[in-house]
């Protein structure tokens, strides 16, 4: 906390810094905790490996999805084979791009014809097809195949981050385990953060101190900061291009929903709350995407455009990734930090550059995984749930890491070489990352977007309604509204539990 | 220092007829204002808690009626009946909201009542399409499932007819050579049949599934099975191979498809507790508000009934108000006019009247009435004048014009009167009978002139002898004077006879023609009588007159009573 915001808090609220300081405390002492259970458990990780795989009595091939990228390359690489050679059973692997994957898989699946044996999906799909009852219970699985029975497929999910787990959960059962975690973090030059010389120019001109942001109006003021003109001066050093205050991920594209929901989260709000009974079922959902906060969010996003690096309708992920690297941006406050390695280049690229990471602006990173499960109509489902536990291994999501990907293992996030320098291009966030996962845990529950299991047909409309803001193709207030009216409309036609609107206040 | 000016009696008469316009005015708007308030009190009453009240009621009617469209829309009636019911209860919810709106804004107090907010009635209401969206779905799905449940069981039939057949067909060809193939084949045909019946009791099954876990389930379960008969179908006879994958290709849409029984059945239960949830959510907001409205009923009818009654005690106590002003009034306007009009105006009317009868009948010994109204002082100054004239011609009527003593006429009028006018007790008259000795002579001797003073003077004697209250002195004729004396003792006028006759003498006027003294002198006779009836007056009369002819007789220059 700077010393800046705690002069200018007013009295009363003391005794809620006093209540932050001892949350911080325990928070910290859980991180350790979890540091040395994650530490030991990797010293002792030798729990599971692909020796302990017992011997398959179905050859049968099986197909397994994956996301197109380094990811598929590492798998055909290194752990396919592994396991091809270990169990007997050939592995086929079909690669697709994210944007193909959930219409191509859910077909496939509502066909039955076992096209698939091992899905890849992202968090959000997960609880749909749960419910469709798509991919099969994991313990369902272990009790079948595992030779520990259940309590060997708890003992190998006891180092995923929970929030992660709670994610892809449905009704307290667990049918995938995540392997690529994409929680957010802000990717930022430290160089320029810390510059004498751009502290004092932004102490002058916003009267407090030029930190990572922490808040909207923050947000808005570091980015404004930032940009620049070709020729002006930046860092000592006169402007060759070009220079922008942040990247966002805006083209028309899932990500931009991302950045929103951030946002959105960060203000308190969200687009559907669960509501629970008294056993901690969800009874139904309110809807709350056309609140006040999410108003402000898209009126700040609309702001934060003046100053981000200009962007086609696919800018996404990747084109905010090179902005960093290449110099054209002073932060990445959306940076999915599985990009690390990408953002990480401008250490490279550029004398003198250095790139660190903190929390994204308003302390709630999206947050999720890409996970894997077995299909309900897999051929050989003893030999998909084999290589779904290699894969989600320590081994698998070590040499995961190693590839340059974000697990979702602390045991390996804790390792002590990723906390090293020389893995820092690769590893740099993983630390934070590591936070921000614990940080979220339980607190995932409590938005729609993390328990819906409509939240596949829902998460589409996100993205549209955010490009059509974001595009200037519809007001806010319009977007919004038509938000909310999508929401409803999907939910309750396609969710478990139904939907409210929330109701706002006439005086509001 | 200036005195008040007396009103006029026209500024009188407006002033009073002003002050009873007035308290007429005052009571009809008196009774004109209580009515408009009572009026605006029966008004708001009847906006306040009349209207709501009524409208309270419609909407515990309407509340009932949405219970009752949401149980339709819940039950198992036709797709049409379910939208109708929909739509009804859209209508009723937006009465429901107007109403709502309504009811509060005529009474303010009821807002207390109500714990909702309208955005949520609004939200509900906005939310039909999409319950029309999973009732059409539900309808349909159920309608889908009866005709799926029969095409299951046709097609599984079909397939186990064919079965039979293919079964029949090769037993009857059983010989001993190929004994054990025929068995193989019969085996695979009744594993394939088992298992054709599995899925088709699996899919049954799942038709009536209301557990989507146990439809996962049985969704592996079926798919499995039909997996395992089409592995098998690949052994058996081409024949009926081909019908077996006819069957297969036919039956798995109902297993693995977006129409699936399973996916259906899922789908089935998530709308239907969507749909349960909704209508939960509605029930409660009906519950709610039915307990408010309840609530706020017994409230207004509470309300209506306190101030029902405490306007009947108000129109009743403003009934007497309005009984005690208008008899205020009347008093007031008795008052006024008697005291007013009927005194100050009519009574010296009246009073002036009655004086100038009394004038007119030769009254002249009244007082005339005392008036502060200048009309009416005018009026008795006139008739004060009246008056005198009236005295002035009495006198000339009843008096002597030489004497100034009264005539023989009002001799003559006092007998009658008194006799007419007599009480009880008959009065009692003396009469003197006063003739100047030897007048004649005189009146030739000395000349009329001094004949005529002669006579003024003994009047003057008379007149200054007599009481004035009691004795009337008249001319009776010529020399010839009488005194009439009521109510005296007789001694009375024997004394004042005397008298007379003894200060006429000495009034010592010459007289050289007299026989019996050198100056005048008077005889006079006396009579006393109680007179009861006109001929004792002749009597008394008679008798005064043979007394004063015996003094003659006697000499003159005396007295002579008739006893």
């Amino acid at each position: 906390m700077s010393e800046v915001s705690v002069i200018k808090l007013p009295r009363f609220k003391y005794h809620k810094i006093a209540a932050l300081f001892v949350v911080r405390y325990l928070f910290v002492l859980l991180t350790l905790c979890l540091s040395t259970l994650g530490t030991s458990y990797a010293k002792n990780s030798s729990s599971f490996s692909l020796n302990q795989v017992p011997n398959l009595q179905n050859k049968q091939a099986i197909t397994l999805v994956a996301e197109k990228g380094f990811w598929t390359k590492h798998l055909k690489a290194e752990l396919l084979p592994k396991f091809t050679q270990k169990t007997g059973v050939i592995v086929n692997l079909v690669s697709l791009p994210l944007e193909e994957m959930y219409l191509k898989q859910t077909n496939a699946l509502i066909h039955g014809e076992g096209q698939y044996d091992l899905l890849t999906m992202e968090a959000g799909w997960s609880k749909e097809w749960a419910s469709s009852g798509f991919t099969l219970p994991l313990n369902t699985l272990a009790h079948q195949y595992d030779d520990k029975g259940e309590a060997g497929m708890q003992a190998h999910l006891i180092p995923f981050y929970p929030n992660l787990l709670k994610i892809l959960s449905y009704n307290d059962e667990y049918h995938s385990i995540p392997y690529n975690n994409y929680t957010m973090g802000n990717h930022y030059r430290l160089d320029l953060f810390e510059h004498p010389e751009e502290k004092a120019a932004f102490q002058q001109a916003y009267g407090y101190h030029l930190n990572p942001p922490k808040s909207l109006k923050n947000l808005i003021d570091v980015a404004r900061f930032f940009t620049r003109k070709k020729g002006e001066r930046l860092a000592g050093k006169i402007l060759g291009h070009p220079f922008y205050g942040l990247s966002l991920m805006s083209g028309n594209k899932p990500h931009i929903n991302d950045e929103f929901s951030s946002l959105l989260w960060g203000l308190g709000g969200t687009w559907l709350r669960p509501i629970y009974d008294e056993l901690d079922q969800i009874i139904s959902f309110q809807i709350e995407a056309n609140s006040d906060k999410a108003l402000e969010v898209a009126h700040a996003y609309l702001s934060l455009l003046d100053f981000a690096v200009p962007g086609d309708n696919n800018y996404a992920f990747l084109e905010s990734a090179n902005s960093i690297a290449n110099n054209q941006t002073a932060m990445w406050p959306f940076a999915y930090n599985n990009l690390w390695p990408i953002s990480a280049q401008v250490e490279e690229n550029i004398p003198g550059a250095k790139l660190a990471i903190t929390t994204s602006p308003l302390g709630k990173p999206y947050t999720g995984a890409y996970a894997m499960a077995v299909a309900y109509d897999s051929k050989n489902p003893e030999a998909a749930y084999w290589l779904l536990k290699y894969i989600t291994s320590f081994e698998g999501q070590l040499a995961y890491a190693n590839g340059g990907g974000n697990p979702c293992r602390y045991d390996v996030v804790l390792l002590d070489k990723f906390a090293s320098k020389a893995l820092y291009n690769v590893s740099g966030a993983f630390q934070q990352n590591h936070l921000d996962n614990l940080a979220w845990d339980e607190e995932v529950l409590q938005l729609g977007h993390f328990t819906s299991t409509a939240m596949g047909k829902i998460y589409p409309e996100l993205m549209r309604t955010a490009y059509l803001i974001r595009s200037n193709q519809a007001s806010p207030e319009v977007a919004l509204e038509q938000l909310e009216q999508r929401i409803f409309e999907l939910q309750n036609l396609h969710g478990e539990v139904a939907a409210f609107k929330a109701v706002r206040n006439e005086n509001e | 220092m200036n005195r008040p000016r007396q009103l006029t009696l026209r500024a009188k008469l407006i002033l009073a007829f002003c002050v009873i316009a007035s308290f007429t005015v005052i009571s009809s708007f008196a009774a004109v204002y209580l009515f408009q308030v009572y009026q605006n009190k029966l008004v708001n009453m009847s906006q306040n808690q009349g209207e709501p009240l009524i409208i309270s009621t419609d909407l515990i009617e309407d509340l009932q009626g949405l219970s009752l469209q949401l149980e339709r829309i819940k039950g198992t009636g036709s797709l049409n009946q379910r939208l109708l019911s929909l739509e009804e209860l859209e209508r009723q919810w937006q009465n429901t909201l107007s109403d709502l709106a309504l009811i509060q804004s005529l009474n303010k107090d009821l807002t207390s009542f109500y714990d909702y907010n309208p955005e949520s009635l609004k939200q509900i209401i906005s939310a039909s399409s999409t319950y029309a969206l999973i009732i059409s779905e539900l309808s349909q799905n159920l309608s889908d499932n009866a005709d799926i449940h029969q095409n299951i069981l046709r097609h599984q039939q079909l397939i186990l007819d064919k079965y039979n057949i293919e079964i029949l067909l090769i037993r009857p060809n059983s010989n001993e050579t190929d004994l054990s193939t025929k068995s193989l084949k019969l085996n695979l045909l009744t594993d394939i049949e088992i298992k054709i019946n599995q899925v088709s009791a699996l899919l049954l099954e799942a038709l009536s599934s209301k557990n989507s876990t146990e439809l996962s389930l049985l969704s592996r379960q079926a798919l499995t099975k039909l997996r395992e008969v089409e592995s098998l179908s690949k052994h058996i006879d081409p024949q009926i191979k081909k019908t077996t994958l006819g069957w297969i290709n036919h039956i798995r849409p109902f297993v693995a498809s977006p129409r699936s029984v399973f996916q259906k059945g899922k789908r089935q239960i998530r709308l239907t507790k969507v749909l349960n949830t909704h209508i939960l959510h509605h029930h409660k907001i009906i519950d709610q508000l039915n307990g408010s409205t309840r609530e706020a009923v017994k409230f207004l009818k509470q309300e209506f009934i306190t101030n029902a009654n405490n306007l009947i005690q108000e129109v009743s106590l403003a009934s007497y108000l309005l009984i005690g002003l208008a008899l205020i009034c009347l008093l007031s306007v008795f008052l006024i006019i008697w005291l007013f009009v009927s005194r100050s105006i009519i009574r010296p009317f009246i009073e002036t009247s009655k004086t100038m009868q009394l004038l007119a009948n030769g009254e002249t010994r009244i007082t005339l009435p005392i008036s502060k109204d200048r009309e009416v002082q005018k009026m008795l100054q006139s008739l004060k004048v009246l008056q005198q004239y009236v005295i002035k011609v009495n006198d000339m009527a009843e008096k002597d014009s030489l004497t100034d003593i009264y005539n023989r006429r009002y001799f003559d009028n006092l007998l009658t009167d008194t006799v007419n006018n007599q009480n009880k007790e008959s009065p009692f008259i003396s009469l003197l009978m006063c003739d100047l000795d030897h007048f004649k002579p005189y009146n030739d001797y000395y000349g009329h002139q001094q004949g005529d003073n002669c006579l003024k003077f003994f009047a003057q004697i008379l007149q200054r002898l007599s009481d004035n209250t009691t004795d009337h002195v008249c001319r009776y004729g010529g020399e010839e004077f009488g005194i009439i004396i009521l109510n005296k003792p007789a001694h009375y006028a024997e004394s004042l006879a005397q008298l007379i006759c003894n200060e006429t003498s000495k009034a010592l006027i010459p007289h050289k023609k007299s026989q019996c003294a050198d100056m005048v002198t008077v005889s006079i006779g006396v009579s006393n009588m109680q007179v009861n009836n006109h001929h004792d007056i002749s009597q008394l009369i008679l008798q005064a007159d043979g007394a004063l002819y015996q003094a003659k007789n006697k000499g003159r220059n005396c007295i002579l009573v008739n006893a």
